[in-house]
């Protein structure tokens, strides 16, 4: 049932979640921050974007030196 | 410092802007932490607020506000078995409790699937216990900034 079970079928793309993570965030960090709305939802995906490809690259390098230079080390 | 607006940013994500009729921020204020909080019961079911196991977690979720205790309140009485919750039961020293989940048994299966479980379990406590941080920063706006315009 939704909201009372884990939703376990979402265990292969857990990493997906960091996209409405990044938008839920964008949303609170937006209305505190901005002195008016009438840009209100560009800048919450505005905020979506640059924080997912941030973390995705941060990821990505991390990664990199987990998988590649530290065997190698 | 303003401690009934905080009270009031604490009582329920954006009711320090409501309290000082400040709507249109209050309304996605209140958007984003419950868009925070929703999503991560709908990813790790109730079982991602679980205060008595996750202990330093829900410090960060109990900022999001009464909702954080009704929730762990709800998931201690639907994870019990007999009065216990499945955490605490050991399963070598309950053999007839063993028993009746290879009988599959209705009580003892609801409350087995409502455990989360690796990433889903991480992921959820991880969305409420930001929601919570950012309702932090909220209560704290509420209690000491002082509003500079309208909206």
């Amino acid at each position: 049932m939704p909201f009372i079970d884990p939703w376990h079928a979402l265990q292969e793309i857990w990493w997906l979640t960091i996209i409405p993570f990044s938008f839920g965030v964008g949303m609170v960090y937006k209305a505190w921050r901005l002195p008016d709305f009438k840009r209100y939802w560009p800048e919450v995906g505005l905020f979506t974007v640059q924080v997912t490809v941030g973390i995705t690259g941060l990821g990505l390098v991390l990664g990199l030196i987990v998988d590649l230079i530290l065997p190698r080390a | 410092m303003k401690p009934d607006r905080m009270l009031f940013a604490w009582l329920w994500p954006g009711g320090g802007y409501f309290a000082e009729r400040r709507y249109a921020r209050g309304l996605r204020a209140m958007g984003g932490v419950l868009f925070l909080y929703l999503s991560g019961l709908l990813i790790g079911g109730l079982d991602a607020v679980d205060r008595k196991h996750d202990g330093i977690w829900f410090y960060a979720q109990a900022f999001n506000g009464p909702i954080a205790f009704a929730t762990d309140f709800t998931r201690s009485r639907l994870s019990s078995i007999n009065g216990r919750e499945i955490q605490d039961i050991s399963w070598e020293r309950t053999p007839s409790l063993g028993e009746r989940w290879l009988a599959e048994d209705p009580e003892v299966m609801d409350a087995v699937r409502r455990q989360g479980l690796s990433h889903v379990n991480e992921v959820g406590t991880l969305f409420i216990a930001l929601g919570g941080l950012m309702n932090l920063v909220l209560i704290l706006e509420a209690g000491f900034a002082t509003p500079k315009g309208a909206v």
